[in-house]
């Protein structure tokens, strides 16, 4: 890759990255709108500049790269935090699937999803993240809240399905 | 409701709302956060490749949103290139700018664009000679006789099918 090109796509990180900090500012303030619009100019600068197209400006700075991913790892899992205290879970997810497919196993962003997969109400997908993020982080507290929380959650679940089943089904007998 | 973008090369683009949530990015983005009156920077892409996506997104604006499955299968057929669409790729002036558009298509999340172009790169390949694709890619060969030797002897069963 030429100097010049190199040194564009430096710049652009670098507003992306200010733009980043920006919105952990506004995070920090509990006002998470501004927050997330700060991480999406952040993206809109950093995302794109590691083409993983074939033919795609090729980018031969491993360190670049790297600094690239880091990024747009950072920005996508405090969106999906910021997603989730706003009640955007599904939203939440997509963030946190985005950190997965730079970097599988980040026990942040499996930590978040699995939340978000249990706010929906979406147990087994709850629990494969979860379990994956305890298995890296087998002391964090939150995980381990979290784990338990599904279980309750689920466990609930089943009974009022249950319950629901018994009701529908004496009404069938009845007539 | 209107959508103001800003190109790389700082050309700016008033756009219907509808257009610009073409890309998912951006229709995540005036989701997530609102309307607002401010310009959205598109810092990836020249003002000339946007204006070209623009033209795609305002030709397709009342297309159905499809299924990620859907598109799949579509994008494996080699069927289904429309008749405005075709005279869109017949319109772009070089691989270069066709590279282009494909890139920004990545950048702003516009799967429907994105497989068209690379259905239509796809198509630029099938059946061509290795020095042919070469050309069109401009990519330099960096075999030596004997690797490429090697490589032909290796996959002589391919050339007879």
């Amino acid at each position: 890759m030429n100097k010049q090109a190199e040194e564009d796509k430096r710049k652009k990180l670098e507003i992306g990255q200010e733009n980043r900090l920006k919105g952990n500012e506004y995070f920090k303030e509990k006002d998470y709108k501004k927050a997330l619009k700060s991480y999406y100019t952040a993206l809109l600068y950093t995302t794109g500049l590691k083409s993983n197209l074939e033919f795609g400006p090729k980018v031969n700075n491993e360190q670049l790269n790297d600094d690239i991913d880091k990024c747009l790892i950072s920005i996508y899992n405090n969106m999906a935090l910021c997603q989730m205290k706003i009640e955007k879970y599904e939203r939440a997810v997509q963030s946190c699937t985005k950190v997965l497919e730079i970097e599988d196993f980040n026990d942040k962003a499996l930590y978040r999803r699995g939340k978000s997969y249990l706010a929906l109400q979406k147990f087994d997908l709850a629990e494969k993240d979860l379990k994956k993020a305890s298995n890296i982080n087998s002391n964090d507290s939150g995980i381990k809240e979290a784990l338990n929380l599904l279980k309750k959650e689920k466990a609930k679940y089943e009974k009022e399905k249950n319950e629901e089943m018994k009701k529908l089904s004496k009404k069938m007998f009845e007539k | 409701m209107s959508v103001t973008l800003s190109s790389s090369d700082n050309q700016v683009f008033t756009v219907d709302k509808e257009i610009a949530e073409k890309s998912v990015l951006l229709h995540n983005m005036l989701e997530d956060v609102g309307e607002s009156d401010n310009v959205i920077p598109l810092p990836n892409v020249t003002g000339d490749i946007l204006k070209k996506v623009i033209e795609y997104c305002e030709y397709h604006r009342n297309d159905p949103v499809e299924i990620e499955e859907e598109l799949e299968d579509i994008s494996r057929s080699n069927t289904g290139i429309g008749n405005w669409d075709m005279k869109y790729l017949e319109n772009i002036e070089s691989n270069e700018v066709l590279f282009d558009i494909t890139l920004a298509a990545n950048y702003m999340d516009i799967k429907p664009l994105l497989n068209l172009t690379c259905k239509h790169i796809a198509n630029m390949i099938r059946g061509k000679k290795p020095e042919e694709i070469r050309a069109i890619f401009n990519i330099e060969n960096d075999f030596t006789p004997e690797e490429e030797e090697q490589i032909k002897r290796e996959n002589e069963w391919a050339s007879e099918c």
